[in-house]
């Protein structure tokens, strides 16, 4: 089978490097990226099995960038990491598409099982 | 004889504006040292656990309004937003004839009220109030028209808090804007009636849901003077004159008071252009006169960004009603100057903001017609003269890159074609603005104290601002933030 | 003339070199160091990047790099960003790597940016070994140094030096003081059993501890709260029954309830309030009683607290005939301001007829007390207000 591959959007060097590597040692295949209009459009050009995206992002937020890809029809799970943690965020993130939303500080096992669980959960026509 | 006359004179301005630049250098040297000695503070003094904090002083922020239809509810939304633990918004009405009342209550879901509320200020009949049905705590005062300053102590009137935020709808704040300026507060609550926050030109900006996603330099010449003018004050001047405790402005579009101070004083004057300057002149003389402790202070961290003139025409017209505004202040407050029944302020930063932002650009406007002229005309040395004028420039020169030397802390405009934009605009300030900005200045001297005041300036048309990333633009331009105090002059 | 002219170019062409040189100094050197400490920060990102996803503990080869303050900082970065065991590890690693003993040395620095950086960095790291230092440095001659121990000791969460923050708060004026105690709302759970103690002392900032521990919401401190509400610092009582209201249990109503007697307004006026949120509806009855009390505040703060309660909004409502004006005004007031009075208008265009029955019969009972301008304004028709004011 495949490797899974991941996009990893996250304007901070240590996170990106942090979650590639993880990601990387888990069996994944992965990109990342540090500015949100690049990666939707990156994440349009080719197929991601999952995205992990930064909330507070370089000109877009990374809700944003998500009901972007919504709009434009990409049906890929979006897990949005963040440092951000109230109540409203969350909400309106999820709301906006994404499919998980996970805060920071976070545990690296816990971010592969629930990018596990999204692979494992995708409807199979991709 | 008339040689002699001449010549003296010549001297006298050049020596005068020399003057001038060394104060504006000291005062830098003021500023930097309080910008340092904040830093330090911002940086460890954990300000950022007073947003989750319940200590941290309510604020209620009051927005007078006046035909603001098109962005008064953005504009609330933004401020909502804010990183700020317990505040209320009140939305005051001042008698729009455009449908002002009807966005915002359907924007916010807003119910008819009343509760009872102390008219310490007296204002113009306030018709209505509306409260909002949805988790944020707006309020809409409805009343009649009555200018700003009436429209500013009718939320007071109404606020619930000890402290409250007089500011425009088209100000944009930093999240945590309120945070570091209430910190003044805490640090000294007794003391501290009025904090005066940071404000930096939209233009050229990327705004987004309410705030500033991207910092970089507008394109057009005129816009960049203003930038590089406001540098100057805000960070050149203000913390120096703060730290000194003589901070002479608190602007009106972003100023946070004391009310039991403001209150105290009688609130905002209505029949002024530069309301926000009268109202810290009189907080002062009335402390002083009071022999009560005080302070007043500015905070460079405390950041908020508005939309600045785009067209000669409508700077001319806010750098004339600014000037006119310093005119009426200056005149009611004679009587401070080099009295010492009010000590530092008196003796010495009010006299010297007279001189300097006041007396200067007439001098200056006479300089740049007389020196060349009587150069030319061998009236002066050379010799004498030209190094002179050539240090007086130096001087400038410096204070100029002082100031973007002190800007550098913020890391804004940090890439390598912004610097050199900026340096280009600061030095070529000698040659433009400034000499259009005096020549205003002196042309404000021939005015009729009895003209207009707010909210005649919408059908004159005066606010036309239009910049391409931010939210339309409001019919009614916001009185400046800095008021009088900018200018090529450039201090306090 | 030509002489004056050249003279003039030079000179200005001079100043215009000075200053752009210098800038473009100024910022030439800056840009390249902060190039630099970038590539080098980089570097480390990578390094230690590895180091946590392989869990290696080949972490003695960074000891070389801890007097490195990028690779430090890296660490920390590191740090804020994970949790659970992947932390653990890594704290694991920064001890091998000496960073700790690093910062705790930093700690005697005569540089107080160095003192301070230290603390933050302590505090950052949490290892449990470092609070006897912290703790030293509660009494730093630096305020904001003062603060940061404070909020370190509360992230590491070590529950022994709860004691040392409350003791360290004693001698601090109010805003430091303000300052411990939002530490130790921080600290959370673990401070409380020692927080519940030192209300029952005489320390000087029980009434800040007392609203910190409503603000935690530990039912394990309402004991020590309920006490508080009979000590002889009214402050003290009006901040426990402040606290109560936010974090208390039915346990507390009925000392609340008392506390509707007490002496002073505030404290009334706080009993009140908190009743209101524990909107247990035992009080109602007390509630309407407290609307006729002598302070306009503790009236008002009553019928605030009858809308919260669950059945209390009839008892206001009712109270609209209550014989007494002051308890009259207090209902009608703050049914006023609290919108129910701006919503019966609303109502009265609802398409069901029970709800528009409702509606005017609420809004007759408040132009009977007299706040008929209140609806005018609203826009109802004044034959029809004279209408309802006539009613039975």
């Amino acid at each position: 089978m495949n490797k899974p591959k991941i996009l990893v959007v996250d304007d901070e060097r240590a996170v990106a490097f942090l979650l590639r590597r993880a990601l990387e040692s888990a069996g994944c295949e992965v990109t990342a990226l540090a500015d949100g209009l690049e990666a939707y459009e990156h994440a349009l050009a080719e197929r991601f099995d999952v995205i992990l995206i930064d909330h507070l992002l370089p000109g877009l937020l990374g809700q944003e960038v998500v009901q972007r890809w919504r709009q434009a029809g990409l049906g890929t799970p979006v897990i949005i990491v963040s440092g951000v943690s109230n109540e409203e965020d969350i909400v309106r993130s999820l709301e906006s598409g994404a499919s998980d939303y996970v805060r920071k500080p976070f545990s690296v096992r816990e971010i592969i099982a629930r990018v596990k669980v999204q692979i494992r959960d995708r409807p199979q026509n991709g | 004889m008339l040689h002699t006359i001449v010549q003296t004179f010549n001297f006298f301005i050049i020596f005068y504006v020399i003057g001038m630049q060394i104060q504006i250098l000291v005062v830098a040297t003021m500023s930097y040292r309080a910008l340092a000695s904040d830093r330090f503070v911002t940086r460890h003094g954990r300000i950022q656990d007073m947003i989750t904090s319940d200590t941290t002083p309510p604020i209620s922020i009051v927005i007078p309004a006046y035909n603001e239809a098109a962005g008064i509810a953005d504009s609330v939304r933004s401020m909502a937003m804010l990183h700020y633990p317990n505040m209320e918004i009140i939305v005051v009405n001042d008698g729009s004839n455009d449908d002002t009342v009807q966005r915002m209550i359907e924007a916010f879901d807003m119910v008819p009220i009343d509760f009872p509320f102390r008219n310490a200020i007296p204002t113009q009949k306030i018709e209505r109030l509306y409260k909002s049905r949805l988790p944020h705590p707006v309020v809409l005062v409805d009343k009649e028209n009555g200018g700003k300053s009436d429209a500013i102590n009718a939320g007071i009137n109404v606020s619930k808090y000890p402290y409250f935020m007089a500011t425009d709808a088209d100000m944009v704040l930093e999240s945590e804007a309120l945070i570091h300026a209430a910190r003044h507060f805490v640090e000294d609550r007794e003391r501290t009636v009025a904090v005066g926050g940071n404000v930096r030109p939209l233009n050229g900006c990327e705004v987004r849901l309410g705030k500033v996603t991207k910092v970089s330099l507008p394109r057009t010449a005129i816009e960049m003077a203003q930038v590089v003018e406001y540098i100057r004050s805000f960070l050149s001047a203000r913390p120096g004159w703060s730290r000194m405790g003589s901070l002479l402005i608190v602007s009106g579009a972003f100023g946070i008071f004391s009310k039991a101070a403001v209150t105290e004083v009688g609130g905002f004057r209505n029949d002024h252009l530069g309301e926000d300057m009268e109202m810290t002149m009189r907080l002062h003389r009335h402390f002083r006169r009071k022999k009560q402790d005080y302070r007043i202070v500015y905070s460079a961290d405390a950041v908020a960004w508005t939309e600045v003139p785009v067209t000669w025409n409508v700077l001319k017209k806010q750098r004339v009603r600014w000037h006119r505004g310093l005119i009426q202040v200056i005149w009611q407050y004679r009587g401070m100057i080099f009295n010492p029944r009010y000590g530092f302020v008196g003796m010495v930063a009010w006299p010297s903001f007279i001189a300097f932002e006041f007396i200067a650009p007439v001098l200056e406007f006479t300089g740049w017609i007389l020196v060349p002229i009587s150069l030319l005309t061998g009236f002066l040395n050379p010799e004498v003269a030209l190094p002179l004028v050539l240090i007086a420039l130096l001087l400038g020169t410096a204070n100029s890159i002082a100031s973007l030397y002190l800007d550098d802390r913020f890391g804004y405009y940090s890439d390598g074609r912004s610097t050199l934009r900026l340096l280009m605009y600061t030095l070529g300030e000698h040659l433009g603005l400034r000499q259009r900005s005096v020549w205003w200045r002196v042309r404000s001297l021939f005015w009729n104290p009895k003209k207009k005041v707010w909210g005649d300036m919408q059908r004159t048309g005066v606010g036309n601002l239009g910049s391409k990333t931010s939210p339309p633009p409001s019919p009614l331009a916001s009185v400046p933030p800095a008021s009088s105090v900018l200018g090529p002059s450039g201090d306090s | 003339m030509a002489d004056l002219a050249v003279a003039v170019l030079i000179g200005l062409g001079g100043l215009v070199i000075i200053a752009a040189v210098s800038l473009f100094l100024l910022k030439a050197v800056s840009g390249a160091r902060r190039r630099r400490i970038g590539a080098r920060r980089a570097r480390f990102v990578d390094l230690v990047g590895e180091l946590i996803v392989r869990g290696d503990p080949g972490s003695r080869n960074f000891r070389r790099y801890a007097g490195d303050p990028e690779f430090r900082s890296v660490v920390l970065e590191y740090m804020r960003m994970l949790q659970g065991e992947d932390r653990l590890r890594l704290l694991t690693a920064a001890r091998d790597m000496g960073l700790v003993d690093r910062f705790l040395k930093a700690l005697r620095s005569r540089d107080r940016d160095e003192r301070v950086s230290a603390v933050e960095a302590l505090g950052e790291i949490g290892d449990p070994t470092t609070v006897t230092d912290l703790v030293f440095m509660l009494h730093d001659i630096v305020p904001e140094i003062q603060v940061q121990a404070a909020a370190a000791l509360a992230h590491i969460g070590d529950p022994t030096s709860v004691k040392s923050l409350l003791a360290g708060m004693e001698h601090q004026d109010e805003w430091n003081a303000q300052r411990i105690a939002d530490a130790l709302y921080s600290f959370g759970r673990e401070a409380v059993p020692e927080m519940a103690r030192y209300l029952q002392g005489t320390g000087r900032y029980r009434p800040l501890v007392a609203r910190t521990l409503g603000l935690i919401g530990d039912i394990r401190a309402e004991g020590s709260l309920i006490q508080a509400l009979s000590s002889s610092d009214a402050d003290l009582r009006m901040r426990a029954a402040a606290a109560l209201g936010r974090a208390g249990t039915p346990r507390a109503v009925p000392s609340l309830l008392e506390l509707l007697a007490d002496k002073q307004w505030e404290v009334r006026a706080q009993a009140a309030s908190a009743l209101g949120r524990r909107t247990d509806r035992q009080a109602i009855p007390w509630l309407r009683r407290a609307l006729s009390d002598q302070s306009w505040w503790v009236r008002h703060n009553a019928a605030a607290a009858l809308v919260e309660v669950p059945g209390g909004s009839e008892a206001l409502r009712s109270s609209l005939g209550h014989p007494d004006p002051y308890a009259r005004d207090a209902a009608a007031a703050v049914l006023l301001s609290s919108g129910v009075a701006g919503e019966a208008v609303e109502a009265l265009r609802s398409t069901e007829v029970t709800d528009r029955l409702a509606a005017e019969d609420l809004i007759s009972s408040l132009v009977q007390a007299g706040k008929a301008e209140f609806f005018l304004v609203a826009g109802l028709n004044p034959e029809y207000v004279d209408a309802l004011r006539m009613r039975v």
